[in-house]
């Protein structure tokens, strides 16, 4: 049973080692936009409240949908199942 | 931290600075917030087990190897010991960037306060795990092997990552205990302080403002956290000195020494090299010196499940000496070592930064408050 093996040799224990040092990526990243954000109001350039109010003009609005699928494509597409040779 | 601690700290990158200080607050989140949850499982679940099974006995092994088998422990397990290790690798991941400088400031402290006396030639002891608390490279820094890196990293690690523990310069442990060991020996004036594994100082800086007519030396076998620990303390205007030497046969003489104490060492090393510690201590006190020794408390001071908490350091955070060194009977060691029973102590110091207000869960000491146990001669 999963419970018996060794702590650390299971896949979902890899999965949780991953996605515990995965977490201080994501929290590094939007700190650095946070920073960025916070600079540009500084800079007199932009403010955060430009950034949450922003709507895409129609083709930018294509182009960010395509790059999110790309990255769905990318991250995802294993877990489509291959159809079963005859 | 806006502010360095001291001048061979120096400021990382900005994203340098998240992930190290992330990893400390993640640590402090599992030990603080998620683990005490976990006892209500040992209390409904296991001690009950435990205790309806013949074939079995309620000690913390017994408790431990239970708890493993419970899910949301086990993910403790795997995250903890993740942060652990990404913890001291964000350290030395800055301080690989800033080793230059460090060490130019290094060179340029050299004729500070503090003293410095390196001893290559000394054998790294064997019993010392090479990556100790899974800190890479460990305090010798094996396969890398910069003259000060693996001191600095232990300096950003204990500085950032317990920063709400024992304060940025890592000297609560040293200032509460020096407080708590005047009151409880308000005659004792000792004029030559030994400390033993005294790593970069972080203890031992606080000894010398406690008793600032003493000579206060400190001892360790790492070369690179004793020539940081110099440039720390002189960077702090502390005339302190670190020599390498090991604390089992330190080579100063019989009765040379006043105080000499270690701090969250023993458990480091192994019995044999314990019980030749407490006989060294003993040699060097002079009639009147006092001996103690500083750790988590032992196991003859925890209830079984507390115990069992250490099953994680032991066999996940390179700490494999803590099973034995916690189950030493103190007082029947300080007695083989030559010291009188109706003069030996233990004592716990209230750590003074949590009563200046700091909670005392993230601490992660006991209740807010340090460990020590000792004789005088």
């Amino acid at each position: 049973m999963p419970q018996d093996e060794p702590i650390g040799t299971t896949v979902a224990d890899r999965s949780l080692q991953i996605t515990t040092a995965l977490s201080a990526e994501v929290v590094v990243l939007r700190e650095r936009l946070d920073i960025v954000e916070r600079l540009a109001a500084a800079h007199g350039l932009f403010g955060p409240g430009d950034v949450d109010a922003y709507v895409p003009e129609p083709g930018v609005a294509e182009s960010l949908a395509a790059a999110r699928r790309a990255f769905i494509e990318r991250i995802f597409g294993t877990m489509r199942v291959q159809a079963p040779r005859r | 931290m806006t502010d360095m601690p001291h001048a061979m700290m120096l400021p990382p990158r900005s994203g340098d600075a998240t992930r190290e200080a992330y990893w400390g607050e993640l640590q402090t989140f599992l030990e603080a917030e998620v683990r005490p949850g976990f006892r209500a499982h040992y209390r409904d679940v296991v001690a009950p087990a435990l205790a309806a099974d013949p074939g079995r006995t309620l000690d913390w092994r017994g408790i431990a190897a239970a708890m493993r088998r419970y899910g949301p422990n086990r993910a403790w397990y795997v995250a903890r010991t993740e942060a652990q290790r990404q913890a001291f690798d964000a350290s030395r991941v800055i301080v690989d960037g800033q080793v230059d400088a460090l060490a130019e400031r290094a060179a340029a402290l050299g004729n500070g306060p503090a003293t410095l006396e390196i001893d290559p030639a000394l054998p790294f002891p064997d019993y010392v795990q090479q990556d100790a608390h899974n800190m890479t490279g460990g305090y010798e820094d094996h396969g890398q092997h910069h003259p000060l890196a693996a001191g600095a990293t232990y300096d950003r690690a204990l500085s950032i990552h317990r920063v709400a523990a024992m304060g940025p310069l890592v000297d609560d442990v040293g200032h509460s205990i020096a407080a708590r060991l005047t009151q409880a020996f308000p005659d004792f004036a000792p004029r030559r302080i030994l400390e033993l594994g005294c790593t970069v100082g972080h203890t031992l800086l606080p000894f010398k403002a406690a008793f600032p007519d003493a000579d206060v030396v400190g001892v360790d076998v790492s070369g690179p956290c004793l020539a940081f620990g110099a440039a720390r303390a002189s960077a702090l205007e502390t005339a302190v000195t670190f020599s390498q030497r090991n604390a089992e046969h330190t080579g100063y003489p019989d009765e040379s020494v006043d105080l000499v104490f270690s701090r969250i060492l023993l458990h480091e090393t192994c019995e044999a090299a314990t019980r030749a510690v407490f006989a060294e201590c003993h040699r060097l006190l002079r009639p009147g010196g006092i001996m103690f020794h500083s750790d988590a408390p032992p196991f003859d001071e925890l209830d079984p499940y507390d115990q069992s908490l250490r099953d994680w350091d032991i066999h996940f955070n390179a700490e494999p000496f803590m099973a034995g060194y916690y189950a030493m009977n103190l007082e029947e060691e300080f007695d083989r070592a030559g010291f009188r029973r109706d003069a030996m102590f233990r004592l716990y110091a209230p750590s003074l930064i949590v009563q200046r207000g700091y909670r005392a869960e993230q601490t992660r000491t006991r209740g807010g408050r340090y460990f020590l146990a000792g004789a005088r001669k």
